[in-house]
């Protein structure tokens, strides 16, 4: 069995062990035993997963980005 | 005869000296003299020809000069007014090219303005996104209290689970 890549999640706080459970619920590729938590509080809010490549934007700031894109390509 | 004072013998001679005389005269002096009296004439004559000739070609000379001047006269008004002509046709081209030109110059300064419109109108709404969006971060990260941020975070993975 291939042994899952380190995960990092960047929250606004530290997370606690039953968030990072839901979260390893919800996203099969991450390893509760390799799991990083990274606090950096400009998210406001939400959850921002990096796993190798892939980076999983849920946080407050994210969704602001993507409401301004929206807002730039409605004419 | 004596009597008369007439030597016949003197009268004689002399007559025949006289016809010797007219003789040799005749032979020698006056034959020559009207020979050269006829080449002097004949001369004359050719001169006066050649002189008639020479007036002659003279005055048709006279005649082609004015004949080309009058030529050259009219081929020079003929080309003068060719040459005012173009030349006039020349500028109305220039000027219509000139007015197509303005016409266009307006035209593409319009386009270029209406253009630099919409993107100064453009960029003028992107700016107030950016501003509208960073006001809006800055109320939320100034506003929302740590629980609060812990409750929304909660909220968003219950919907993840929802989800799925």
């Amino acid at each position: 069995m291939e042994s899952k890549p380190k995960t990092i999640i960047v929250s606004p706080y530290k997370l606690e062990q039953a968030d990072l459970e839901s979260l390893g619920r919800n996203f099969e590729f991450i390893d509760l035993q390799k799991v990083e938590n990274v606090v950096d509080e400009s998210l406001i809010a939400g959850v921002v997963i990096k796993n190798r490549s892939k980076v999983i934007d849920l946080s407050f700031r994210g969704k602001l980005f993507n409401l301004k894109r929206y807002l730039y390509e409605t004419d | 005869m004596e009597n008369l004072g007439i030597d016949v013998n003197l009268l004689i001679a002399q007559i025949f000296n006289f016809v010797v005389f007219l003789f040799i005269f005749k032979k020698f002096v006056a034959k020559p003299f009207m020979h050269f009296l006829k080449n002097q004439k004949e001369k004359e004559a050719e001169k006066e020809a050649l002189e008639q000739q020479i007036k002659e070609k003279e005055e048709s000379w006279k005649a082609e000069e004015v004949k080309l001047r009058t030529l050259f006269n009219k081929e020079k008004a003929a080309m003068i007014k060719e040459a005012s002509e173009e030349a006039s046709q020349l500028k109305a081209d220039l000027i219509a090219k000139a007015k197509e030109e303005v016409v266009q110059l307006k035209d593409k300064a319009k386009n270029e303005i209406e253009a630099e419109r919409k993107n100064a109108e453009k960029d003028l709404e992107q700016k107030i996104i950016d501003l509208s969006v960073a006001i809006v971060e800055n109320t939320f990260k100034n506003y929302l209290s740590l629980s609060m941020r812990k409750e929304i975070t909660e909220q968003m993975l219950k919907n993840l689970n929802k989800g799925n």
